[in-house]
C-alpha cells in the first residue's frame, strides 16, 4: 500500500503576509482614529457636554466616583489623603490648576465641596472633564 | 570554449554570492516576532484608546473674602433637578434658564451664583453651567 504523501513545502512566510498586512491596517486605523483615554477607570461615566473642546493637561487629575469616592492614581484616598495631595500640588505649580474626573450620577454636593476643597489648598483653576454628548 | 575571466573578478564574484545568500537565510526568520510585536501594538492600542471627545469645563468656587457686591446684580439659580431650577426664586426649567437670564441681564444683573440641591447630580449642574456660560455673565460661581 502506497499513501500519498503531498509535498507541503511551501513557505509558511507567505501565508502571513496579508495577515499583517490587515493587522497593520487595523494598527493604523486605531492610532490615526482614536486618542489615547485621558484616565484608565473604566467605571465612571463623564457628565455630558454639548460642546467638545480641549481636554485639559493629564497628570493632575482627581477622579471621583458615583458614591462620592475620591481615588488618586487608582487608589482610593480619604478627605485628608486628597487634601494633602492638592497641596502639595498648589506648592508646585498652582497655576496649572487640576482637573476633576467625575461620574454624571454623583450627587452636585460632594463635586463642589471637592472644589472648594481644591481652592483652599491654593489652586484656582479646576475644571470638570466631560465628554461631548452622542 | 570558456571565455576568458580575471582571476581577480572570479574571487570578487565568489564572495559576493556568499554574502547575498547569507542575508536572504537571515530574513526568512523574522516574521514571527514582526507579527508578535504588532500584535501587541493593535492590542495595547484597541484598549487603551477611545473614541470619544472630551472637553475640560472650568468650575469656580466661592471665595471667601471677595469684594461685596450689589445684591441686586447677582443673580441665584437653585437646581434641583433639570427641570426644576429656580432663578431668583422663579421656577424655570432647562430650556428657560437661558430666557430667564438674558431677562434678568436687562435688570442689571451680572454675577449669577450656582447653588444645586442635594438631589441634583453632577450631569444636571454641567448643563446649567453649559447654559450660564453662553449668557454674558461676569462671572459663574458655584456654591453648597
Amino acid at each position: 500500500m502506497r499513501f500519498k504523501v503531498q509535498p507541503q513545502k511551501k513557505d509558511p512566510g507567505e501565508n502571513l503576509i496579508p495577515l499583517i498586512n490587515v493587522i497593520f491596517l487595523m494598527l493604523i486605523f486605531f492610532l490615526a482614529a482614536s486618542t489615547i483615554r485621558p484616565f484608565s477607570d473604566r467605571q465612571i461615566k463623564l457628565a455630558e457636554a454639548v460642546r467638545a473642546g480641549t481636554a485639559g493637561s493629564g497628570l493632575r487629575m482627581a477622579v471621583l466616583r458615583s458614591d462620592g469616592t475620591a481615588v488618586l492614581g487608582g487608589q482610593e484616598v480619604g478627605p485628608e489623603e486628597l487634601q494633602r495631595q492638592f497641596t502639595a500640588w498648589a506648592a508646585d505649580d498652582p497655576d496649572r490648576g487640576v482637573t476633576l474626573v467625575a461620574d454624571r450620577a454623583m450627587p452636585a454636593d460632594r463635586l463642589i465641596e471637592v472644589v472648594t476643597q481644591a481652592n483652599a489648598a491654593g489652586i484656582s483653576n479646576v475644571k470638570l472633564l466631560t465628554q461631548k454628548a452622542r | 570554449m570558456q571565455p576568458f575571466v580575471c582571476p581577480q573578478e572570479t574571487e570578487e564574484r565568489a564572495y559576493r554570492m556568499q554574502l547575498s545568500s547569507f542575508e536572504r537565510r537571515k530574513s526568512t526568520i523574522g516574521l514571527t516576532p514582526l507579527i508578535d510585536v504588532v500584535f501587541l501594538l493593535l492590542i495595547f492600542f484597541m484598549l487603551a484608546s477611545t473614541f470619544l471627545k472630551f472637553s475640560a469645563m472650568p468650575i469656580s468656587g466661592a471665595r471667601g473674602g471677595g469684594q461685596g457686591g450689589n445684591l441686586a446684580e447677582i443673580a441665584i439659580i437653585q437646581v434641583r433637578g433639570l427641570q426644576d431650577i429656580r432663578i431668583n426664586g422663579q421656577q424655570v426649567g432647562l430650556d428657560g434658564v437661558r430666557a430667564q437670564i438674558d431677562d434678568l441681564i436687562g435688570k442689571g444683573v451680572t454675577r449669577a451664583v450656582v447653588q444645586p440641591a442635594k438631589s441634583a447630580q453632577v450631569q444636571d449642574l454641567v448643563k446649567v453651567l453649559e447654559v450660564t456660560k453662553t449668557a454674558p455673565l461676569k462671572s459663574v460661581v458655584v456654591v453648597r
